[in-house]
């Protein structure tokens, strides 16, 4: 989930010709980078070392293993990374990367154009947004070893910004990935070999991985590091106690505490916590499937939005550190109409609404049943069952008896959501940065499809396909402004599902540690100790 | 003896073979499989990469082939591999097992040896203080929910009283000294290890207690009493090997679940074992590794069965089989 | 009714003599019960147990699903044990979680029982080819491990509490299938069992009325355990995830709230100590009905 949200922040940002993200604001400018020491990292299962694996810790690790072509910088402008320069042509097909002359894989072997050339055919083919980030590209042309022209089909501006991170363009040495019939299953994922700044140096499965520095990493004077310990811990209480021993000095605080405790936690004196700027802006929501009864009914949707007291949710459950939704967009967002104040908590509307749409209270003071799918303890609590439950216990004040559904981990979920077969589900669609990819897919007719995170609520309206589209083709920032506030409006009449609260990303460092939370946040070659340690 | 082994092996390959496939059909029945938990996890995909995926993991095919196509694998002793860890299932079996065994094992040492000593001690002199906490500490042993005991051990010894690590199996980075790699790993097993003990051993100080009295109550006892032997060869002698009987089949029963036992214990103290990782794997669909560690977990019952019959034999020559 | 008559005309003795001679021994194990102090205490507790399973829901109005105070909220005045993560109040959760505690582990244990003495006591009557097809059958389910097949059996039907019941029968009915095969296997052999069949009993009468109320004893006190392990057993499916969503039970309360059992221990502690005490109270009653079935055991 994550990343998608990187990849749509990164194609937002070219198409809005303006970068969203505000500046990071902790960077510790007193400390002088301290080059040494080790950071221990508290991670979930990193149960593969395939650049292209599925589980967000992977792609922690393998950021630091392999280079992309080019990175964000702390002013979140795009910066020389494998690429040391590169020219778009006018007409926005032709791209024209020279690689940096100094690059060495570890095996010592050059980074060349053909390795660029192939890593962009993998990324394309397997990688799960591949086909979104470098689709278009159609041919290749090699100049020489250092340089690469890569034609497009048709102009495509998120190319280059999904460049920006190994999460989506790892560049591969093709002597080494390239011999295997079928790229997804090779031995080569044991013992990766990228041309990052840090090299793999010890692993044992559903334990640890330990990575350090590459000392002959072609840019001048990183890492930082010595060495990045990514351990594995799975039971909470065993994690907080190890962080407030000190043992990790780094986490993410989803993963170790629910929100409710951040707070009790933000006293340990040597922590601090840290907004990851890099994947802000996600929000999680209450689909409501629009073809059944009686939930293709406007107000039967606007009583349920009426019934839910959100702002419980995120101030008491969630202890502040969640905001509830106004819109269909987050705040964060630039499209965002900061006006919208999205539903009150108003029982007695909920309560009218409801009666005047025909559902009176039988006789045991119930209305009628709907059933809830989410993903089941232990994962990720504080974004699926609490909801849950909370949702439960509201709707039945107004007489919405609700079967909670729990379903076990991803698999359960994603195939009931796809199957169209709930009538309430609680979802994580990732980021709504960019209206045009992260927003229109959730509400568009034509992204109705059995597949999980597309338009499973079935919502069809033809005035906001309309919209959606223009706003999508449409340069001028201002006007494009003024149909999304359009289509904010229209969805917020209409329901088709509750936006439940928006959801940040949090991390624990240790105060002595600089911790990068700017662009994609996975440059950890940069991440340092204000002070020596130990 | 050997053609009853024999026979007994051969029935434990038709078992082995059966339980791989009740729970190949069940997994297949479950809802959704490794492609929809991996792109879930990922937060998209489309329907064509889905397809595609499912393709080159073999998922596209019927049912059946792939369970012929699975069995004819195992047969050769490979077990597959996981879609999930970029790794052959017997590799990762292997990594998580030494773990595990170390805590089950010597968990079920400790119980085995404490409790029937508990246990004996208690019927000997069955009105002392010791036999009314014998009584107690099995009495709470029996009633105590594992993990929830974990819980408690681990914020006691690990928060309140520092005294031991909270999670994990090593140090990282391990000590370089092959000795000091083994105390650290045995200080991190000391918790663990004790909550599955306690309860362990619960059932044994319980059932030799139980066994002993029993015995001890028996005609041939009384008779080498009445024959002058000392009580301690009385009781050395006759009795304890008579009474170690149910000992010995609670510990066949226990030793084979040491394959896949732990999983409360090791989910508590973020042990790498095999538990966690079958666990994961049910939840995530990757059904090659929940086969291999069924079928590890099938064959150390199968083994432990013949290993219980042995012992039995070897210790009352008048029973035939148990199991 | 040809039953009956038959039972008259039996020339050594009459079935009515074994049940008055079983009703003696009942009241004798009775008699022995009553007079062992810990296990009638254990009794006695279970019944304030069960009398808070019926009548808790009225004595304790409260929705135990609705959310009361502010979370994670520590014992006091307003609510006795504590809140949980959603302010749900503890003690509420507890009182109102016996009853379903008590009605999964009663109800599991009787499917446990069923198949297990069922599968049992044809094994253990007729033998041959239908005791060897029947213990392998039992071999197959003892090979699997327990947690792991209920896991994968709700995995795939669902957390509908009526799969956990299910799935925590169909996991372990093996130990009362060999136990009631043993006593079957014993007791068959008798003299009285040997007469009944000489004149012709049915087997099924044979089965129910003469050998499954001997093999009792030792089968009644495997039930007693029997239902304090299906109350740790769900608690430990609980644990896991792995419960029906509408139903609280200590179980689940322990598996929801162990997130936050570093700063509020309450929510953990509480449900924990009661499947304790009930568990114990429950091996306190076996351990009677044991020395009572027993009697040589007496004075231990």
């Amino acid at each position: 989930m994550m990343l998608k949200r990187l990849i749509i922040k990164l194609a937002i940002a070219s198409m809005c010709g303006m970068m969203i993200l505000p500046m990071s604001a902790n960077q510790g400018k007193a400390g002088e980078p301290v080059t040494g020491g080790t950071v221990v990292y508290l991670s979930s299962k990193i149960p593969s070392l395939n650049p292209l694996h599925s589980a967000y810790e992977v792609g922690l690790v393998t950021s630091q293993i392999f280079a992309s072509l080019v990175r964000m910088d702390e002013n979140n402008e795009i910066a020389p990374y494998l690429a040391e320069s590169w020219e778009v042509s006018n007409s926005g097909k032709t791209y024209t990367f020279h690689l940096a002359k100094n690059a060495r894989f570890h095996d010592g072997q050059p980074v060349t154009s053909e390795d660029l050339a192939f890593s962009f055919d993998i990324v394309k083919e397997h990688h799960r947004f591949g086909n979104q980030m470098f689709g278009p590209i159609d041919s290749y042309e090699f100049p020489n070893a250092n340089t690469l022209i890569v034609h497009l089909s048709k102009p495509h501006g998120p190319l280059l910004l999904a460049a920006t991170t190994p999460r989506q363009l790892p560049v591969m040495p093709k002597h080494i990935y390239g011999s295997a019939d079928n790229f997804m299953k090779q031995d080569a994922h044991k013992n990766p070999v990228g041309s990052g700044p840090f090299v793999i140096s010890d692993r044992k499965t559903d334990e640890y991985v330990s990575i350090a520095r590459n000392d002959s990493h072609f840019v001048d004077g990183l890492p930082y590091l010595d060495k990045i310990i990514y351990q594995n811990v799975q039971d909470k209480t065993a994690k907080r106690i190890g962080l407030r021993k000190n043992q990790f000095q780094l986490a993410r605080t989803d993963s170790v505490m629910r929100f409710s405790d951040i707070k009790e936690f933000s006293k340990v004196e040597h922590l601090q916590l840290t907004p990851y700027e890099g994947i802000a802006g996600g929000a999680i929501v209450l689909e409501f499937n629009n073809r059944k009864e009686p939930l293709n009914n406007k107000a039967v949707r606007q009583a349920i939005a009426f019934a839910v007291d959100r702002s419980q949710i995120s101030n008491v459950l969630h202890g502040g550190y969640t905001l509830p939704s106004r819109s269909p967009l987050p705040a964060t967002n630039v499209f965002f109409n900061p006006k919208l104040k999205g539903y009150e908590f108003n029982l007695e509307k909920a309560n009218a609404l409801l009666e005047e749409a025909g559902y009176p209270k039988k006789s045991d003071g119930m209305r009628f049943e709907l059933n809830l799918i989410y993903i089941a303890q232990p994962f990720m609590p504080d974004f699926n069952t609490l909801p849950a439950e909370f949702l439960a216990a509201s709707l039945k004040k107004v007489g919405i008896k609700v079967k909670l559904e729990p379903l076990q981990g991803f698999a359960g979920w994603a195939e009931r959501s796809a199957a169209w077969d709930f009538d309430m589900s609680i979802n994580w669609p990732g980021d709504k940065t960019d209206p045009a990819i992260g927003v229109s897919r959730l509400y568009v007719c034509d992204n109705i499809k059995n597949q999980a995170y597309t338009n499973t609520s079935g919502y069809c309206d033809a005035e906001v396909d309309k919209i959606f589209e223009m706003a999508a083709v449409e340069p001028d920032i201002e006007k494009r402004r003024e149909l999304y506030y359009q289509v904010q409006d229209i969805l917020l009449e209409e329901m088709p599902m509750l936006w439940l609260f928006d959801t940040p990303s949090l991390f624990f460092n240790h105060k002595d540690l600089f911790f990068p939370s700017y662009g994609t946040a996975e440059n950890w070659d940069v991440m340092y100790w204000k002070t020596a340690q130990k | 003896m050997m053609q009853a082994v024999i026979q007994r092996v051969f029935l434990g390959i038709v078992l082995i073979l059966g339980v791989i496939v009740l729970n190949f059909f069940l997994l297949q029945a479950a809802p959704g499989d490794v492609v929809d938990a991996m792109l879930a996890e990922a937060g998209g995909g489309d329907p064509e990469l889905a397809a595609r995926l499912r393709q080159s993991y073999g998922l596209d095919q019927p049912v059946y082939i792939q369970l012929i196509k699975y069995l004819g694998q195992v047969c050769i002793g490979d077990l597959g591999y996981s879609f999930y860890y970029d790794e052959p299932v017997a590799t990762l079996i292997l990594s998580h097992l030494p773990t595990t065994l170390m805590l089950t094992l010597s968990a079920l040492i400790l119980a085995v040896l404490f409790g029937t000593l508990f246990g004996v001690y208690a019927a000997i002199k069955p009105k002392g203080f010791f036999s009314n906490f014998v009584t107690v500490f099995s009495l709470f042993g029996y009633a105590t929910p594992v993990f929830w005991l974990g819980m408690i051990v681990l914020l006691v010894f690990a928060l309140y009283l520092p005294w031991f690590p909270a999670f994990g199996i090593r140090s990282i980075p391990e000590p370089d000294h092959p000795f000091d790699r083994a105390l650290d790993i045995i200080h991190h097993l000391v918790l663990p290890t004790f909550t599955l003990a306690v309860l362990f051993l619960a059932n044994y100080s319980r059932i030799s207690r139980a066994s002993m009295l029993d015995v001890l109550g028996a005609d041939y006892i009384r008779t080498a009493r009445t024959k002058g032997l000392s009580e301690p060869k009385v009781i050395l002698k006759h009795a304890l090997k008579n009474a170690s009987l149910p000992v010995v089949t609670l510990a066949g029963l226990q030793l084979a679940q040491v394959f896949s036992g732990a999983v409360l214990v090791e989910t508590v103290f973020s042990l790498p074992g095999v538990g966690p990782l079958l666990y994961e794997s049910i939840v995530r669909r990757d059904f090659p590794v929940i086969l291999g560690v069924l079928f590890g977990a099938a064959t150390t019952t199968i083994v432990a069965n013949i290993i219980t019959d042995l012992v039995y034999k070897w210790m009352d020559p008048r029973i035939q089989s148990i199991t | 009714m040809t039953d009956i008559k038959s039972k008259d005309q039996n020339p050594f003795f009459s079935l009515e003599e074994i049940d008055s001679e079983r009703e003696v021994k009942w009241r004798e194990t009775l008699r022995l019960f009553c007079a062992n102090r810990p296990a009638l205490f254990g009794f006695l507790f279970i019944i304030v147990f069960i009398f808070v399973g019926i009548f808790g829901s009225i004595l304790v109005p409260a929705d135990p699903f609705e959310m009361v105070a502010v979370p994670l909220t520590s014992p006091g005045v307003g609510t006795l044990f504590g809140s949980d993560y959603l302010g749900r109040d503890v003690f509420v959760g507890i009182v109102h979680g016996t009853k379903a505690t008590m009605i999964i582990a009663t109800t599991a244990t009787l499917v446990t029982v069923f198949i297990g003495i069922t599968v049992g006591a044809l094994a253990g009557y007729y033998g041959g080819i239908i005791d060897n097809i029947l213990m392998r059958i039992t071999e197959f389910f003892q090979v699997l491990p327990p947690l792991v097949f209920a896991m994968v059996i709700v995995a795939v039907f669902s957390s509908d509490i009526l799969v956990v019941i299910l799935a925590i029968a169909v996991t372990t009915w093996t130990t009362e299938a060999r136990l009631t095969r043993a006593e079957f296997l014993k007791i068959k052999e008798q003299d009285y069992v040997t007469a009944s069949r000489a004149i012709g009993d049915r087997d099924r009468r044979i089965i129910a009325r003469i050998i499954l109320p001997n093999a009792m004893p030792p089968i009644i006190i495997a039930i007693t355990l029997r239902v304090g392990i299906t109350i740790i057993y769900e608690a430990a499916l609980s644990f896991l995830g792995l419960t029906d969503p509408d139903i609280i039970t200590w179980g689940k309360m322990i598996g929801q709230s162990r997130d936050y059992f570093f700063d509020a221990w309450w929510t953990v502690t509480f449900p924990g100590v009661a499947i304790l005490l009930i568990v114990l109270c429950i091996a306190l009653i076996g351990d009677g009905l044991n020395d009572a079935l027993n009697p040589k055991l007496r004075g231990r």
